[in-house]
């Protein structure tokens, strides 16, 4: 059954030839006819747009991707049938519940997506880091060595130095069981530093040598970097870096999400966790005494880098991960001390001392 | 005009041909609102909104342009260009991040070198790609009459080839190639886009000659420009140099006197890009006029009447609209140059409409997400 019709403007899609037409409604479906025109469109299926600052409708349907119909005025008693029928269309309140749930959904996603690179990969990194078999591990390690090299620093040549530096690490190597070979490098570089390759390289460089004040302190520093090593730590660093990436790849590009990408990149690269840190301190510790090694070091070496560093870092401790070296030398304090031993004597240690000597 | 019998209603028939009569109705009001609209949801969904953001836009600004009384239509969804972004980040991007940084661990340092290099050239390759594939998209979302606009696919890869040709070309030749370079992209792109099934003619195979009558206009930006900076450089060597005697030890230098040194520097190095640009808007507008004139379809030819002038105040009420809301209302400037060159776009001869028909093909489902992906603005490939 017809109602009365409303005049439009018509393209069937296939040729830009415009037609006047009669719309009317019919039953469930849009009648559009006149002027060679003679098509239905289910009220179900239609769409509209009312172009902005056009003050006219063009109608759609959902099947026929080129036709178009345009309307300038829709009677009152239409309208009314439309919104009820042709809800996709005319439902003014639908339409905008869809475009708040396209926001909210959005809104929702990205909020998963940082979440997922925040909480999920750091909870997921330690997990899978005790998945990667150790011979892929030793390869990945073999891999970045060979950047170090050319990033960091070139090994320091001098063989006597880079065997006592083992000898110390080996020796600690025995007690650890790190599941690959544990080698030492001695680096030269500007900068003084220890720390852990996946793979079981231990890096440290030739300014650290300097600023440590006795064997005792060298070898609390390669136990705790031996301890990274061993618990899985430095890949489990390495997967959070690249999940972080990953998760917010999404974002990228997208606009915002750039600085908040490069805030979780330096959250994430290659650092270690509080409880990472903590973590390694106490098993260094322990290997220290297993090797019945003076693990007396950690604690002298962590006072004095709290006394330089003063109180800067106090301040920072809230958002660093790391806890303050105060802090951690309180906690080595209370551990109880090994053995007396030292993996080096006075005469080798001098050596070291004198082959990292600035020239 | 008589009635149609059956209905009553007055027969609107086709005439056989049609000159075209641009126009526009482009609110730049509402475009305002819709900005600060825009940007309220791209901070809300962390950026994710921006593909809706820049449809809508789109949107708008096709509806206010008006050829014939009768305004464009711009189909893209938002969803498209979200999926094509999402397609390009996880199966493009991301697999190739993780091939260089798996290189790093497991290759020799120089053939993961060279690796690298390789993915960046295929990256550089690909992004030329793009133009042409945003372009394909643009067009295969926009319709007048319900006949949509086409851009042969199947031509991307080619089009890439030829791109980065061209960019060496210009390189070796200090830049002389680009008046060639322009005119062979355009006319590459045109002679393959069509208007429903009728296609574009752009100069019936006259491309090399096309080039010539330009460089009278390239010489003049290309010697103003290098004058400009030759001026400059000498300016600031002076001026640097002055700075510097007066600073006397430059380990030691007052931060004060760096910092005026840098003042130097940017004081003269930013005016004079803003006098080679000028110099350059007459080869920019003979550029646009050229190409214009030799476009045609069916029997309708273009004109287009852009000078220097307006195409300056143009650029520097753009320039100053993005500067001064911090780039929040670059839709705007967006609008307004678009608006620019469809006041100025006229047309001659006559197209036969009722000869047209709807090409086959529906043209790419989501493929400006890989121009997004690269940061290629659809409007790179030329007018």
């Amino acid at each position: 059954m017809s109602e009365a019709g409303f005049e439009g403007s018509f393209v069937d899609g296939k040729s830009p030839v415009r037609r006047t037409v009669i719309v009317s409604l019919d039953g469930p479906d849009l009648h559009i006819f006149g002027n060679g025109a003679d098509v239905r469109w289910p009220l179900k299926k239609i769409r509209a747009d009312d172009s902005p600052g056009q003050g006219e409708y063009f109608i759609s349907v959902r099947g026929d991707h080129d036709a178009r119909l345009n309307v300038k005025r829709i009677p009152v008693e239409v309208m009314a049938v439309l919104a009820h029928k042709a809800p996709h269309a005319f439902h003014k309140r639908r339409l905008q519940r869809q475009g708040a749930i396209l926001i909210v959904g959005l809104a929702a996603g990205a909020a998963l997506l940082v979440a997922a690179a925040f909480f999920g990969v750091p909870r997921l990194a330690k997990p899978l880091a005790d998945l990667v078999p150790a011979a892929v591990e030793a390869r990945m390690g073999q891999g970045i060595l060979a950047q170090v090299d050319q990033t960091i620093g070139a090994p320091l040549d001098n063989a006597p130095a880079q065997a006592q530096l083992q000898h110390v690490v080996s020796r600690i190597d025995s007690v650890a069981h790190a599941g690959f070979p544990l080698r030492a490098h001695l680096i030269e570089s500007e900068i003084a530093n220890a720390f852990a390759l996946p793979g079981g390289n231990v890096i440290v460089t030739c300014p650290l040598i300097q600023e440590l004040q006795s064997p005792a302190e060298l070898q609390a520093v390669l136990a705790h970097e031996i301890a990274h090593v061993t618990k899985r730590h430095v890949m489990a660093g390495l997967i959070r870096a690249v999940g972080a990436q990953i998760s917010l790849a999404a974002l990228t590009g997208a606009g915002g999400g750039q600085a908040l990408v490069s805030i979780a990149n330096q959250a994430a690269q290659m650092s270690y966790t509080r409880e990472d840190e903590a973590e390694a301190d106490r098993a260094g510790i322990a290997y220290l005494e297993a090797a019945k090694l003076d693990a007396s070091g950690l604690a002298t070496f962590f006072d004095r880098m709290a006394a330089e560093k003063g109180k800067d870092e106090e301040r920072g401790a809230f958002m660093s991960s790391h806890p303050t070296s105060k802090a951690r030398a309180e906690a080595a304090r209370r551990r109880p001390m090994g053995a007396e031993g030292q993996s080096l004597n006075s005469e080798e240690w001098a050596m070291l001392k004198t082959a990292c000597a600035p020239k | 005009m008589s009635d149609d019998p059956t209905t009553g209603v007055p027969v609107t028939a086709a005439p056989a041909g049609e000159t075209l009569v641009f126009s526009d109705d482009i609110a730049l009001k509402g475009l305002i609102g819709l900005s600060f609209k825009n940007l309220l949801f791209t901070i809300l969904t962390l950026g994710l909104y921006n593909f809706w953001a820049r449809t809508e836009v789109r949107r708008r600004v096709w509806a206010g342009t008006i050829i014939n009384g009768e305004p464009l239509e711009y189909r893209g969804r938002g969803m498209e260009l979200f999926i094509g972004f999402l397609l390009v980040t996880f199966c493009l991007l991301l697999p190739a991040s993780l091939i260089i940084g798996l290189a790093h661990f497991f290759l020799d340092p120089g053939i993961a070198g060279s690796l690298v290099t390789v993915l960046y050239l295929a990256g550089v390759y690909l992004s030329c790609v793009a133009i042409y594939r945003a372009r394909a998209y643009l067009l295969s979302r926009t319709s007048w009459r319900g006949i949509r606009g086409h851009l042969g696919p199947d031509w991307g890869w080619g089009f890439g080839w030829s791109v980065i040709g061209h960019y060496l070309m210009t390189a070796i030749t200090l830049g002389w190639w680009s008046p060639r370079m322009r005119m062979k992209m355009a006319y590459d792109l045109w002679r393959r886009t069509s208007w429903g099934d009728e296609k574009f003619v752009f100069n019936e195979g006259e491309t090399d000659k096309l080039a010539s009558g330009l460089y009278g206009y390239y010489a003049l930006s290309w010697f103003g420009a290098a004058g400009v900076f030759v001026v400059a450089f000498g300016m600031i060597g002076a001026l640097v140099g002055g700075l510097g005697l007066i600073a006397g030890n430059p380990e030691q230098m007052d931060p004060r006197m760096a910092i005026a040194m840098v003042a130097a520097v940017y004081g003269v190095l930013i005016p004079a890009l803003f006098i080679a640009a000028f110099i350059s808007l007459p080869y920019q507008a003979a550029a646009y006029r050229r190409i214009a004139d030799n476009l045609r379809i069916d029997k309708l030819r273009f004109k287009l009447d852009v000078k220097s002038l307006p195409l300056f105040w143009l650029g520097i009420g753009n320039l100053l609209i993005v500067i001064f809301s911090l780039g929040i209302l670059s839709p705007l400037a967006q609008a307004r140059s678009w608006r620019f060159f469809v006041r100025r776009l006229s047309s001659e001869g006559s197209i036969d409409l009722a000869a047209i028909e709807q090409a086959a093909s529906r043209g790419p489902s989501a493929d400006e997400g890989l121009a997004d992906a690269m940061h290629v603005s659809v409007l790179d490939g030329g007018l």
